[in-house]
């Protein structure tokens, strides 16, 4: 295993199931994540996404392959892979809600080992990073969702962690405390944090990954970063063109190299070409003739993911 | 080059019970947080301890009634410290709430060693067990027989505080039967109580039962917790007594050693299943 932030060598995780067959949760995955990257993973419902973020978080055993973080084999170096990583699931669950804020990072930062005063440093400094130094002393039971996704990363970053693995991180959140909470996580970026997030939101992975993969049922289908995931789609050029009149529409689907003129959604045409110099030639149509709503484009994560995953509809992985 | 490695290894075993301790006390600060949500020192003391001072006085007037004075000594010295035995037990179901508040994949993540950590984590139990159960016992007794010199009450107090700590050990071990089986949780909790109290001799003497019942028996530090608060009241000498706390305080030991590879083991096993970590 070499230098890499996170290293996954034909990771397989297996399920024993009452009265069913095995469950392979995780399938020869073979991923690798460099220092300092954000990466984003990226799947539906059962593809593995946990399961992979539980196997590198030690929590789980993989039934055979090898996964390493910053160098330590998450088997065999479980104990010291433990004190580099932070882990933060979504959802409500995990922390003690009698408890308040601080004493839950107190508590997490003094099991980690932290003594006392460089506890109370780091405890202090994540409550205000996050945002949460003036209700630190409440419950954390009265804390709101999105106040306690927050307690959630700083619990997450209380022991400085080299690799934070972010599982659905804001799952549940209203848009304005997800806002937030990915503002801190390109923070952590920035500080050089090496950052695994899994996440349906495709908006979310754009803005905020360097690379995501596709997970589905177990098996990982695609690597690649958010600007150039797109040629899974297509390796069209593309313009999108608002209140196309129908005749001109006929004009541009004549022109040479103009591979597809189709209708998107209400009053918007996509227009592929197959190749730059075709763009050219429609924009100078277009304008010609007046027309200005027109946006260049490329395929969205969300087609991405709807064309590799799309096709299974709402039946789960596995 | 033995001496360095000699120390190496003093130093990490320092590491080790330096850890231990902070996971035990961390686990007990969540503890004080949870009792607090269940009592003020008010209702503690106006309806906790009162409800269990008529607990006791009713079976040990029913004692009294229906046997001798020393059955009636034997029953209140029994009922009284089965108040905190059987507060101590309550740590097998505080455990399960870990699995409700999803800390189970974070506490395995972490370096914490589990066992340790739930040692501390439901200790206010067994804590106001040792003061209900020293002030039920010292409060009541005296009316039902029992004499107690200055010399006595604080080898008495150490007896509770020996036999209540003990069996939360043997809490301990069932909290772990009950994370693995978290669905027979309560059924659990009841027949660990249920054998204590009947088992133990607080009520029925043990030579009551047949001899695989009465080896059962032996394994359960309230036995013998009751044993050395009974002959500590007849005044059969330190000996013995000592002989009978040294006997509780064994079987002590073992569960809480029994505790801490189980909490290894299930989570060992949580690893390699997942069903108790996802």
């Amino acid at each position: 295993m070499t230098g890499s932030a996170i290293e996954v060598r034909e990771l397989t995780r297996l399920y024993r199931r009452k009265g069913k067959p095995e469950l392979r949760a995780l399938d020869s995955v073979a991923l690798t994540v460099p220092r300092g990257e954000v990466h984003g993973l990226l799947g539906p419902n059962g593809a593995g996404k946990t399961t992979l973020c539980r196997v590198l978080s030690t929590v789980l055993l993989p039934s055979s392959g090898e996964a390493a973080v910053l160098g330590r084999d998450v088997v065999r170096q479980a104990e010291e892979v433990k004190r580099l990583i932070g882990i933060v699931f979504g959802g409500d669950r995990g922390l003690y809600p009698r408890l308040t804020g601080r004493q839950n990072l107190d508590m997490w930062a003094s099991l980690y080992g932290l003594r006392r005063r460089a506890r109370r440093v780091r405890v202090a400094e994540l409550l205000e990073r996050m945002g949460l130094s003036e209700r630190a002393e409440e419950r954390v039971q009265t804390y709101s969702r999105g106040m306690k996704q927050r307690l959630h990363l700083a619990r997450g970053l209380v022991c400085d962690p080299g690799v934070l693995l972010l599982d659905e991180p804001t799952v549940g959140m209203d848009p304005v405390a997800a806002h937030d909470f990915r503002e801190l996580v390109r923070e952590l970026r920035t500080g050089g944090h090496t950052v695994l997030l899994t996440t349906h939101d495709m908006a979310e992975a754009a803005a905020l990954s360097d690379r995501v993969s596709f997970l589905d049922n177990g098996r990982l289908t695609l690597t690649a970063s958010p600007e150039a995931v797109g040629d899974v789609v297509s390796s069209h050029e593309r313009l999108e063109v608002r209140a196309l009149p129908a005749a001109l529409r006929a004009r541009v689907a004549a022109l040479p190299a103009v591979a597809a003129v189709t209708a998107v959604d209400g009053d918007t045409t996509r227009i592929e070409t197959e190749t730059p110099e075709a763009v050219r030639a429609v924009l100078l149509l277009l304008v010609e003739e007046g027309i200005t709503d027109i946006a260049r484009t490329r395929p969205s994560l969300e087609e991405v993911y709807l064309h590799l995953v799309g096709g299974r509809g709402m039946a789960v992985g596995g | 080059m033995r001496a360095p490695r000699t120390g190496k290894a003093a130093k990490a075993a320092w590491g080790r019970l330096g850890a231990a301790a902070v996971a035990v006390r961390q686990g007990a600060v969540v503890t004080v947080e949870d009792f607090r949500a269940y009592y003020t020192w008010r209702s503690w003391l106006g309806g906790w301890l009162v409800r269990l001072l008529c607990q006791v006085l009713f079976f040990s007037q029913l004692a009294a009634l229906v046997g001798d004075s020393g059955y009636a000594v034997h029953v209140v010295l029994g009922a009284s410290l089965l108040v905190g035995v059987l507060q101590a037990m309550q740590g097998i179901s505080t455990t399960v709430r870990d699995i409700l508040l999803g800390t189970l994949p974070l506490l395995a993540a972490s370096p914490v060693r589990p066992g340790w950590f739930f040692l501390g984590r439901s200790l206010c139990w067994p804590v106001s067990g040792v003061v209900s159960s020293s002030i039920v016992l010292l409060a009541l007794s005296p009316f039902f027989g029992a004499s107690w010199t200055a010399v006595q009450v604080p080898l008495v107090l150490l007896l509770v505080l020996l036999t209540t700590l003990a069996t939360y050990c043997t809490a301990l071990v069932l909290g772990a039967v009950a994370l693995l089986v978290p669905m027979a949780n309560n059924l659990l909790s009841a027949l660990g109580t249920m054998a204590v109290t009947v088992l133990s001799g607080a009520i029925t003497p043990v030579h009551f039962w047949p001899g695989p019942v009465q080896a059962v028996a032996e394994t359960i530090p309230v036995t013998h917790g009751l044993s050395a608060l009974l002959l500590l009241e007849s005044d059969a000498g330190l000996g013995p007594t000592a002989h009978a706390a040294g006997r509780a305080a064994l079987a002590g030991l073992c569960w809480l050693v029994l505790s801490l590879v189980a909490y290894r083991l299930l989570f060992n096993r949580a690893r390699r299943g997942g069903s108790l970590l996802t």
